[in-house]
């Protein structure tokens, strides 16, 4: 139970007139924001082994497969219904990726390695489904999910958790 | 009972802009937060260009972390730590707290009115501003912040006895500045 002297303390405190900043502060803290926000990061990594890996399957294995654009179609010119449909879905995100990063090309610094994570996985992937097998389905599965996650982690900001999480 | 200003539910779709490190959604969060940023540092510190500085690192560091805010506790209280945590830095970084704090001569009632009853705001803040930086952190920071106990401890490392001394001492103290008001009291003329 408050005592009548802190009651009375607090009401009195509590109304005290709020303070009001010098004019210039929002001014002032802004061209500090605007320095801040240049991006700090491009947000395309280019991994060495990705490049490698692209450049061994178009020697070794591209002359056998019939495809082009698409870094993983299946080998059999019409591909299964469930097939085609991941194929269809993986292109869509794609495509929703690029424009969400069209819309805002800076990226937080944990932003930036959330993606990076998401896309190494992607491109083992794709080597596995360069390379070919008897069995794509998995792989395209797994393809979608990672661009879903891709997409996500594009859209919004959920951060360290989500980051550690990955890397746990 | 909440009596902080700061005390301002903003939309979750104004956060997500911040995350998205929107310099306009910036601009409508200072607008909101600036006189309650200000007037805790004011409080504070006592010290009007301290307070301006703490205005800005305040923002500034909201801009660097916001992608560490989660919305499980309000944005005002995350960002109201944010300027308390970086008050008490600076406080540190002055005379050692304990020493002002020892420059106070405690003051007990005498059964007389209590000042604050009367007292005018504008008397009431210069009072505020007499008091040792740690006793007028910790009374604003119970009274008005509404924080307890225990968050005062912890936010100064410190004990929970710590805090409730703080708070009845520092109550007593400004009555008996109050009172000195007239007698144009100087904490520099009492003997330590």
């Amino acid at each position: 139970m408050e005592s009548r002297d802190d009651s009375l303390l607090r009401q009195r405190l509590a109304a005290l007139p709020l303070e009001t900043p010098p004019a210039e502060a929002w001014t002032a803290i802004r061209k500090q924001l605007e320095a801040r926000a240049k991006p700090r990061a491009p947000r395309r990594p280019s991994p060495w082994w990705l490049a490698l890996a692209a450049a061994l399957a178009a020697v070794v294995i591209a002359p056998d497969l019939q495809h082009s654009g698409e870094p993983d179609a299946p080998a059999s010119a019409s591909p299964a219904p469930d097939l085609a449909a991941l194929m269809q879905r993986s292109r869509a995100l794609e495509d929703e990726i690029r424009n969400l990063r069209a819309a805002s090309p800076a990226v937080a610094e944990t932003q930036f390695e959330w993606e990076s994570a998401i896309e190494n996985d992607l491109a083992l992937v794709d080597v596995g489904l360069a390379v070919g097998g008897a069995r794509p389905g998995p792989l395209w599965r797994e393809r979608v999910r990672l661009l879903e996650e891709l997409k996500t982690a594009t859209q919004m900001d959920t951060g360290p958790l989500l980051l550690q999480a990955r890397l746990d | 009972m909440n009596t902080s200003s700061f005390a301002i539910d903003i939309p979750e779709l104004l956060i997500a802009r911040l995350k998205r490190r929107d310099l306009e959604a910036f601009e409508q969060v200072y607008r909101l937060f600036d006189r309650p940023v200000y007037t805790l540092a004011l409080r504070l510190l006592a010290h009007e260009a301290e307070a301006y500085d703490l205005l800005q690192d305040s923002f500034l560091k909201v801009f660097e972390q916001i992608a560490q805010y989660r919305s499980d506790a309000p944005f005002w209280a995350w960002l109201r730590r944010i300027v308390v945590n970086a008050a008490l830095m600076r406080l540190r970084g002055r005379r050692p707290l304990d020493e002002l704090d020892s420059l106070m001569l405690d003051h007990t009632a005498d059964g007389g009115p209590d000042p604050l009853d009367v007292v005018s705001a504008h008397d009431l803040q210069r009072a505020l501003g007499r008091l040792p930086a740690l006793s007028r952190a910790v009374l604003w920071l119970y009274h008005v912040e509404g924080y307890t106990h225990d968050e005062i401890a912890q936010a100064f490392d410190r004990t929970v006895s710590f805090s409730k001394s703080q708070v009845a001492r520092g109550g007593v103290r400004l009555r008996a500045l109050l009172d000195q008001e007239d007698g144009q009291w100087n904490p520099a003329t009492i003997p330590c």
